[in-house]
């Protein structure tokens, strides 16, 4: 499988393992999002379950594996949880009966905790604590003091050609200086995410993100058909694209 | 006169006397009493209603079409009143695609209906009303109540009214319908759609109400008859074709505003331009001028208003009439012309429709309409009673142009015109259909398919799409999971029904074939309104990014919740192309006649007759002096810079000849031209299908640049020509344009306005509107998800609409076949410091679209090493 190491951390297509923890981490499923749409008036397949069950499975099978740590936005819809989240979340969380799960709250997932309550989860909110590293979707300020891993931004990367044309990358951001935060690109099928290097600050999605900037960030392509690649800081690639 | 194989011979001109001897006795005293005369549509057209005949009238405005198509049933509701025979129900439904139409349609009867009911004693009303999407709750319930005897309506809401279960009650002793303004809609989806309705309505009363059609000059008739009256056991109905579109006499003249219009500064010819038209205008009462785009009916509107302040102070006689304007600025507008109050009236397309404005008796035509048959609707909008001249006055924009409305100048005159293109089983029109025959009842497949066979562009429909499309609807390619909420309608195999109660309310509020409010509004900084783009091509722009829109160049500055604020970049060029153009594309039969001018140009001049040539344009093409002589220069410029490369010039570019040369651009790119005189829907697939072979060569995008004269292919820097057109004799065009269309953007947008028609995606929701940035789902994920379904029929249309609509695959297989044969000849120039005089205008367009590989890989190989290079150059990394 595809991978790339960054000091402790193990990246891949679309999650990360830390190796000190035995831990799996992803982030932004969105479990549940055909359904929402539906109610808007798009009529989508049913396919992001069974894609992001496949992925997971794969990479349990890859490393060794004792936590499975999920930042957040594991299902769509604001509201009640609607039947497809119930069905495809609990679904989720029997495939990965045997593993200790654990779950941040992202702000999406209103609603999630008698979900989880059936398979006996607790939700972790804001934040949640194991070894160094603190885990947290990233939508709210949790304290910095410690290595960060969150979620919630979807970045990605729009590659232009000089034609004008683009293609768009799913990626990480990597800020290696203190404080350590690692952010982790979206699992959700549909789309790519925000591409963040024409994103303004006042853009960014989280809090943190915005006060202390995206600049010093290394940009990590992480694409399960082109596989990973480190693009360097986001300062030097904005000069780039001028 | 012209018939068609399917009517039979009782076509003739009824004499006065005849016809108003047959009708009711109050209405033909009404008649004598307002008319001297009947306009030749009603000599041909009233008696064959009266009698129950299917009839297409093809007509000029202002020929007494409406009066053609109405009388008889006047007549007949007057008898039916006076022997208390009149009920409340509908007897006649008239449809007209504008409801400005529709309005004027609904004051023009009112005096007559008013007036022969007061010449009688005692007769009870005839009732008529309008019907659309803008009726009240109330009016609705007064229809419901005491329904119309007439009804009033658009296509869209006649969809609907069929299957409402009260009110298409009422509607079971309609005996005629009427389809106005039937040329307007016959080559779009919005006649497809219609086409089904009436089907659905005959399948409905168990009986076919006479069908009458009116149209404004079209071809060809009997294509559009059949459309009208559709078939019965795959034999077309009956039909009488009435054509008096050629009676009226012509008066038409190409104008140029100047013999030079390479040399002469651009500033130059604008003012003489803007002259011109002013010199025209005073000298006429009322003046309807088109343009081919709405910036370009603004910047008219805006010069003329300029002119007429200079000289006589005043500038409200001049008015601006397109669809970007509110309808409240719209009416106004055609109330004043109408009035008389207005010199000229600018539109770009809007008043094509027959809307009444009064008399006309200019029509301008500034750069050419790209075809015959629109220059004849939008010059015949001239002349309003029957005896007076059609005036028409072409004026040329550019070189191309001029040759263009040259051969068009002289086509008008000779009566030519090009033919129609009917979209042939659009599915996603029929989904809507499914959904709304599933509202009415449970139906088997075979019943189901033989009603839809019965609509003409659905003739040819085979089971297995049906079958595919109501897979789709009932959700049955899905796992059991999701399909409760998926489908809308349920299948068995066997049979189809309704589910669920929200289905009605979807249909009545989705219902319809134009993709409205998509577009994302751009705006300029100051807050003035610019333009609409794609919202694909929105997905792609990133701030700093340079566009074309409305004509002008453009920088993206930053987007607002549902618009782009963009500053003006003149004199910059763009950075991305901009594949969504307002321009028309030129029509092939057209195109041919142009090229096969540009033969005959050239032999005349090689054989030195320089002076036949120019006679020819000014007799033949109507042209002006500065426009022979602008013309007469381009050719002469062309067969000699081609004699300088030792080409004979019987091989300029033309029906029989394509023309290949390729050059250098100011960027070091190499840039890959074909004259191919065929149209752009024709090139618009011949360039595609040649960009995609030579990127797949490549391994890199490669850009493509479309126009009605030929196409070019951009290579990225450092990269040389990889094809030769000759590449496309080997290959299934289709199978090679299919690949190229994948990964473009133009695949996404339709893609995104087939799936809104085929109620994939819906507009309008539990009673909300969805908003532009709801519906803006990643196209590219969509298409991904979909593609991975067998043959899913919302796809298949995309790729189908694309192909036969948008561009034109079988006249590019047909030009491919011709040079395979060599009856089309492939002429090399191979590398030229300087394009030719033709090409130049091509070469300076900027990019139509990019084929673009989707090597994710590549790209980011590219990408990388270009960090490497630039980034780490120097520090020894």
């Amino acid at each position: 499988m595809q991978e790339l190491e960054f000091d402790d951390f193990i990246i891949f297509p679309y999650g990360v393992y830390i190796k000190e923890l035995s831990s799996l981490v992803f982030a932004d499923f969105h479990l549940g999002l055909e359904r929402a749409v539906e109610e808007e008036g798009l009529y989508l397949p049913y396919r992001q379950f069974p894609e992001i069950l496949e992925i997971v499975r794969k990479t349990i099978e890859v490393y060794d594996v004792r936590n499975i740590i999920l930042l957040g936005d594991i299902k769509h819809e604001f509201g009640k949880a609607s039947d497809q989240e119930w069905d495809e979340v609990l679904s989720l969380l029997r495939e990965l009966k045997g593993y200790n799960v654990k779950v941040v709250r992202g702000n999406h997932d209103n609603y999630l905790i008698p979900i989880l309550k059936r398979e006996g989860i607790e939700l972790d909110d804001p934040y949640l604590d194991l070894g160094n590293y603190r885990f947290a979707h990233g939508h709210v300020e949790v304290p910095l003091d410690r290595s960060l891993l969150m979620g919630h931004e979807h970045p990605a990367i729009s590659i232009r050609d000089d034609f004008g044309a683009s293609v768009s990358y799913k990626c990480a951001l990597y800020r290696r200086k203190e404080p350590r935060i690692l952010v982790l690109p979206a699992m959700v099928r549909l789309g790519y995410g925000k591409d963040i290097l024409s994103s303004s600050r006042e853009e960014l999605l989280s809090p943190m993100l915005r006060r202390i900037g995206i600049d010093d960030m290394e940009v990590i392509v992480v694409d399960e058909e082109v596989g990973l690649s480190d693009l360097g800081i986001v300062n030097d690639l904005r000069k780039l694209m001028r | 006169m012209s018939t068609a194989s399917s009517s039979l011979s009782q076509l003739r001109e009824y004499s006065r006397d005849e016809v108003l001897g047959r009708l009711n006795p109050l209405v033909a005293k009404w008649f004598s009493s307002r008319f001297k005369d009947l306009t030749p549509p009603q000599r041909y057209a009233i008696i064959p209603i009266k009698e129950g005949r299917n009839v297409l009238v093809s007509s000029p405005t202002g020929s007494g079409k409406t009066l053609a198509a109405f009388l008889s049933i006047i007549s007949e509701l007057f008898d039916m009143a006076v022997e208390g025979k009149l009920e409340d129900s509908i007897y006649a439904v008239y449809i007209s695609p504008l409801r400005a139409l529709d309005n004027d349609i609904y004051k023009n009867l009112m005096l007559p209906l008013q007036e022969i009911r007061g010449m009688g004693n005692g007769i009870p009303e005839i009732r008529h009303a309008v019907r659309t999407g803008d009726t009240t709750q109330s009016e609705r319930q007064s229809q419901l109540r005491k329904p119309p005897h007439i009804l009033i309506t658009t296509p869209e809401t006649f969809s609907i009214v069929i299957t409402a279960p009260k009110f298409r009650e009422k509607l079971k002793t309609v005996k005629w319908i009427i389809v106005d303004e039937i040329h307007s809609i016959v080559e779009n989806k919005r006649g497809s759609h219609l086409s089904l309705s009436l089907e659905r309505f005959s399948n409905f009363l168990g009986r076919d109400p006479v069908r009458i059609g009116l149209s404004a000059t079209i071809n060809p008739l009997d294509k559009v008859a059949q459309f009208l009256v559709g078939c019965e056991n795959g034999r077309p109905r009956e039909c009488l074709i009435i054509d008096v579109s050629f009676l009226k006499k012509k008066d038409v003249a190409l104008l140029a505003p100047s013999e030079d219009m390479v040399n002469t500064p651009v500033q130059k010819q604008s003012d003489e331009l803007y002259n011109m038209i002013t010199k025209l205008v005073r000298r006429h009462k009322s003046t309807l001028i088109f343009t081919n785009t709405r910036s370009g009916a603004e910047r008219v509107t805006f010069h003329l208003k300029q002119k007429f302040r200079d000289v006589e102070e005043i500038d409200e006689e001049i008015a601006a009439h397109h669809s970007s304007l509110s309808r409240e600025v719209r009416m106004k507008v055609e109330d004043l012309m109408k009035k008389g109050r207005l010199k000229a009236i600018v539109s770009s397309t809007s008043l094509e429709l027959g809307i009444d404005v009064g008399h006309i008796d200019l029509v301008i035509q500034v750069g050419s309409p790209k075809s015959v048959t629109r220059a004849v609707q939008r010059i015949g909008r001239s002349g309003h009673g029957y005896e007076d001249v059609i005036k028409g006055r072409f004026i040329a924009m550019d070189r191309d142009d001029a040759v263009e409305l040259a051969v068009m100048a002289q086509k008008v005159m000779e009566g030519f015109l090009d033919e129609v293109h009917i979209p042939e089983k659009p599915l996603d029109v029929l989904a809507q259909h499914i959904v709304g025959m599933a509202l009415e009842r449970k139906w088997s497949v075979d019943e189901a398919l033989s009603l839809i066979r019965r609509a003409y562009p659905f003739r040819n429909l085979e089971r297995e799409e049906l079958i595919s499309v109501l897979k789709y609807l009932s959700g049955s390619y899905e796992e059991l999971k999701g399909r409760k909420v998926y489908g809308k309608i349920w299948f068995d195999g066997e049979h189809f029904g309704r589910r669920g109660r929200a289905l009605r309310a979807i249909y009545s509020t989705n219902v319809g074939t134009i993709p409205e409010q998509t577009g994302i509004k751009v705006y300029t900084e100051q807050g003035r309104f610019v333009g609409k783009i794609e919202e694909e091509f929105f997905e792609r722009l990133s701030p700093g990014d340079r566009f074309v829109l409305a004509g002008k160049v453009f920088e993206y500055i930053k987007s607002r919740s549902d618009r782009l604020i963009v500053r003006h970049a003149k004199d910059q060029k763009p950075t991305v192309p901009s594949w969504y153009s307002e321009m028309l594309p030129l029509s092939f039969d057209l195109a041919v006649e142009i090229g096969k001018f540009r033969r005959y140009a050239a032999m005349l001049l090689e054989k030195g007759e320089d002076e036949k040539l120019l006679d020819y344009l000014r007799e033949r093409c109507r042209a002006d002096e500065r426009a022979s002589k602008a013309i007469y220069n381009y050719i002469k410029l062309e067969i000699e810079y081609l004699k300088s490369l030792g080409i004979p010039a019987d091989r300029i570019p033309s029906d029989k000849v394509i023309q290949g040369e390729i050059f250098l651009d100011e960027d070091g790119r190499y840039r890959q031209i074909y004259l191919s005189l065929f149209g752009r829907r024709t090139n618009d697939a011949l360039s595609r299908a040649l960009g995609y072979i030579a990127s797949r060569r490549l391994g890199r995008p490669v850009g493509i640049t479309v126009t009605d004269n030929g196409f070019s292919l951009s290579y990225p820097l450092g990269e040389k020509p990889v094809v030769s057109f000759e590449d496309l004799l080997d290959v299934d065009l289709e199978e090679v344009l299919k690949k190229a269309l994948e990964a473009t953007d133009l695949m996404r947008s339709r893609f995104r306005h087939v799936a809104i028609r085929g109620l994939m995606i819906l507009r309008n929701y539990k009673g909300y509107e969805i908003s532009v940035s709801k519906q803006r789902m990643n196209a590219d994920s969509l298409i991904k998800i979909v593609k991975r379904l067998d043959d899913f029929p919302l796809l298949k249309e995309t790729y189908r609409e694309i192909m036969e609509d948008y561009m034109d695959v079988k006249r590019a297989k047909i030009v491919v076949d011709k040079v395979r044969k060599g009856e089309i000849e492939i002429v090399e120039l191979g590398l030229l410091e300087v394009p030719t005089p033709f090409a130049q205008l091509i070469a300076v367009e900027s990019l139509s679209d990019v084929i673009f590989m989707e090597d994710r890989m590549k790209v980011l190989r590219d990408f990388e090493r270009r960090i490497k290079e630039v980034l780490h150059a120097g520090t020894g990394v």
